[in-house]
């Protein structure tokens, strides 16, 4: 279990846990939640330069995220069949 | 709200995800009846139309974009606080068909509402071209509603919904299962909320859930301090079970339901492939390339504003001092209306509005420009690009949105500052919006540089443009620094699939646009000029230096020496160019308008509306050369006529070109239009920073433009 933070490009990962408990955090947590990102959803990084937001794809959308949200989220690699 | 008046009428609300094509659907639907406005008491954009169908008379209600009705943004409560106390007779729910699972979550939501809902599966034929099958008959009977394939691009689909609608043959909604623990306690809430008069108006099982979600925003509408005897007992029952907070209980069972049926309906046949908004981000998004095609296309959209727009301003320039001109001096004259009342028709609202409309080409062109990158989708990663270097000026990417949208007109600005989600966000933001140089201060600019610098025009507009945009940063990161401290802000942001606008669409839009540029040229404008003139020719018969206007503007003068034009008529000029900056160019036009001595050219009528046709095909010609030809915006000096040139032979005895550009400067920075104020004041209802950004546009603008005419004189530029 790692941050998303720091998958490739390409990689793809499933959710474990997200950490956004906090009073501010909660409002971001929602959000993502009603965006698809939820324990268990698969994402899949399209773009991530180590530094600015990152850009994954979760269900079949698009979404760019503050890096700071990405290390809340924790996640498994898993390995894509080709 | 809407229809309460029309009894008949069926009230629809269209509710989807952001992005999921409604606003193209409803277009589709309604085509030209839709009617924008603002939803009471806030600035967010409200769309209706009222439609006619095989008798029936339907009002669409576009909810604000939400992806859940929990509300997270000013957008989705809105949206919701419509459903729930506007009770519509029935919800269209648009849904993305190439992203179902999430769609059908906000479905989930609404179906607790316990209103009918028809669904419009949208996008339908991508979803087809993807390899997705969807099994409509099995979705209508788990969800209990109609559910209608739909090609909005196509108007397929639009017959079948208007139809169940206009038939109410939509079904009642179907409630949910959310488990039995959930269930119980749902039930609790509601006995106890059916003992409670006060709250009769509210579907029960909604407002259960909602108290048991403990909604703050629920609490507050319901007026409902301490609802724990309310949900005590039940919050007791599900504590006892689970040790997760009942918010998440009861949002993992919408999204067991909504993936439940996203796998009962929902096959793919093909593999998926990389699409080409995956191909397209890997040079937009590019670490090198990102700012590069960003800076590349912004030039781009300047080019084609000017190219396209300036030959249709020179031609409409000159209908107005032709013809049209020419017509209401017949008219006046056939009617032998007194001279002054000539005077106050030509010289004041016809130059002055005129001089207004002359540029409703290049503020049409820039609107399309600005509604093509918002729905081509390239307006979303901009924010993505500049995210980083936003967060230096204590904002984050979606900021950077509302000022692009500033250099089309800065009251959408102030309005757009909504999409960020803080308070300390939106201000910051609406604070520097101002900076950004909008539409209407670009004719004071052709005027002076069309005067003064006619071989570098390009340059020198961009160098005010490029000069706008430092200064909104320097100022952003002083406030940042200075008035607010506050937590870093965070960037969560759809980046929507690459789409070819439709060009029916764009149009739709920049219409919109226009045609509020256009309302204002007929009404604060023309209130405007008729007031100047009065001001510039009271009393009447008095040389315009012993005018009101020329003795206010002779007050302020002296202040504006330092800067270089402190001659009366600028500040005159500048004075009424608070009402909007356009009136700084329609006010010099009226001063130094009136005592022309060149002979008047008799042409005749039938001449002149030839003149009227040939010019417009010159326009189209010079549009179709500029495109072509290499750089800059050169048209602006190169056609001139007899009117214009008397207006710029005087302007040029008044100014150096160093004073002109400082005066640019000044009109650059200094206080917005009163309808920004105005904006700024009702957005934020804070007197305290309003008065802020009036100071500090006050006070900006003398000493930038102060410097750079004392920096000029030193660099002997002047």
């Amino acid at each position: 279990m790692f941050p998303m933070e720091m998958l490739k490009v390409g990689e793809a990962a499933v959710i474990e846990e997200i950490f956004l408990r906090g009073n501010i955090d909660k409002k971001y947590g929602s959000r993502l939640e009603s965006m698809g990102f939820r324990v268990g959803s698969k994402v899949t990084v399209l773009n991530n330069e180590g530094r600015g937001p990152v850009v994954v794809m979760v269900g079949n959308s698009r979404v760019a995220l503050a890096r700071g949200i990405a290390k809340k989220i924790m996640i498994k690699k898993i390995k894509e069949k080709a | 709200m809407v229809a309460k008046h029309k009894k008949k009428s069926i009230v629809v609300a269209v509710a989807g995800n952001p992005n999921c094509g409604k606003s193209t659907l409803i277009n589709a639907i309604a085509g030209s009846k839709l009617q924008v406005g603002n939803w009471a008491g806030v600035t967010v954009e409200k769309t209706t139309a009222d439609v006619v169908y095989s008798g029936k008379h339907i009002t669409f209600v576009d909810l604000p974009g939400s992806y859940s009705l929990t509300p997270y943004s000013q957008e989705e409560i809105i949206a919701r606080d419509f459903l729930v106390t506007e009770k519509p007779d029935v919800i269209l729910n648009v849904v993305d068909s190439t992203n179902l699972e999430r769609n059908l979550y906000l479905t989930m939501q609404l179906l607790e509402l316990d209103i009918p809902i028809v669904m419009a599966l949208n996008i339908y034929d991508e979803a087809q071209k993807k390899g997705f099958v969807i099994n409509i008959p099995e979705m209508e009977k788990l969800l209990g509603m109609d559910v209608v394939p739909t090609v909005s691009t196509q108007k397929k689909g639009i017959d079948k919904i208007l139809s169940i609608i206009a038939d109410h043959s939509y079904q009642p909604p179907k409630v949910q299962f959310y488990g039995t623990d959930l269930e119980r306690a749902i039930r609790m809430v509601e006995e106890n909320i059916k003992k409670n008069d006060s709250l009769s108006g509210y579907n029960s099982r909604w407002l259960a859930i909602k108290f048991l979600e403990e909604d703050q925003h629920v609490l507050e509408q319901t007026a409902i301090v301490d609802m724990s005897g309310l949900t005590a007992e039940a919050v007791k029952h599900l504590a006892k079970d689970h040790d997760d907070d009942i918010l998440s209980q009861v949002v993992d069972e919408r999204y067991a339901l909504a993936s439940g049926l996203y796998y009962g309906v929902f096959k793919t046949t093909k593999k998926p492939r990389i699409e080409l908004t995956e191909k397209i981000d890997k040079f937009i998004l590019n670490k090198y390339l990102s700012i590069p095609l960003f800076l590349a296309f912004m030039w781009l959209v300047f080019k084609f504003t000017f190219d396209v727009g300036n030959p249709f301003v020179d031609w409409i320039d000159g209908v107005i001092s032709g013809p049209v001109s020419s017509l209401f001096s017949f008219l006046l004259v056939s009617l032998r209306a007194p001279e002054w009342f000539q005077s106050l028709i030509l010289d004041g609202i016809v130059a002055g509005v005129g001089g207004v409309l002359v540029f409703v080409p290049i503020i049409a062109t820039m609107m399309f420009c600005i509604t093509f990158l918002e729905s081509s989708g390239y307006m979303a990663r901009a924010a993505f690009i500049m995210d980083r270097f936003m967060h230096k000026i204590g904002l984050h990417g979606k900021a950077f949105i509302p000022l692009l949208l500033g250099f089309g007109c800065n009251v959408p600005s102030i309005y757009a500052t909504r999409i960020l989600e803080t308070d300390r966000d939106k201000l910051l933001t609406a604070l520097i919006v101002p900076l950004v140089s909008c539409g209407a201060r670009l004719p004071v600019y052709v005027i002076f540089t069309s005067i003064f610098f006619p071989d570098n025009a390009a340059t020198v507009i961009i160098s005010l443009y490029i000069l706008g945009i430092v200064l909104a940063i320097l100022m952003g990161m002083l406030f940042n620094k200075t008035l607010f401290k506050a937590a870093v802000p965070v960037f969560i942001m759809e980046l929507p699939p690459y789409r070819l606008p439709s060009f029916h669409n764009l149009m739709v839009h920049t219409w919109d646009k226009v045609k509020h540029y256009m309302v204002k040229a007929g009404t604060v404008i023309l209130a405007a000029s008729i007031v100047v003139w009065f001001s510039l020719n009271f009393p009447y018969g008095v040389e315009k230096e012993d005018s009101i206007l020329a003795k206010t503007g002779k007050v302020i003068a002296p202040v504006l020496v330092p800067n270089g034009f402190g001659n009366w008529q600028s500040s005159a000029s500048l004075l009424t160019g608070l009402v909007a900056k356009e009136i700084v160019v329609s006010t010099m036009g009226e001063i130094y308008s009136g005592d022309e001595e060149d002979a008047e050219v008799s042409v005749s009528a039938i001449e002149q509306l030839q003149g009227v046709f040939t010019s417009f095909f010159d326009a189209c010609r010079n549009v179709v050369v500029g495109i072509f030809s290499n750089v800059d915006i050169t048209g602006i000096s190169s056609v001139e006529d007899e009117s214009s040139s008397n207006l710029k032979l005087k302007v040029k005895s008044s100014f150096s070109p160093l004073s002109s550009y400082s005066f640019m400067v000044f009109v650059l920075l200094y206080i917005p239009c009163i309808t920004v104020l105005a904006a700024f004041a009702h957005e934020f209802k804070s007197w305290k920073w309003t008065g802020f950004l009036i100071m500090y546009l006050t006070v900006l603008p003398w000493f930038v433009s102060m410097i750079v005419y004392q920096g000029g004189r030193l660099l002997g530029l002047g």
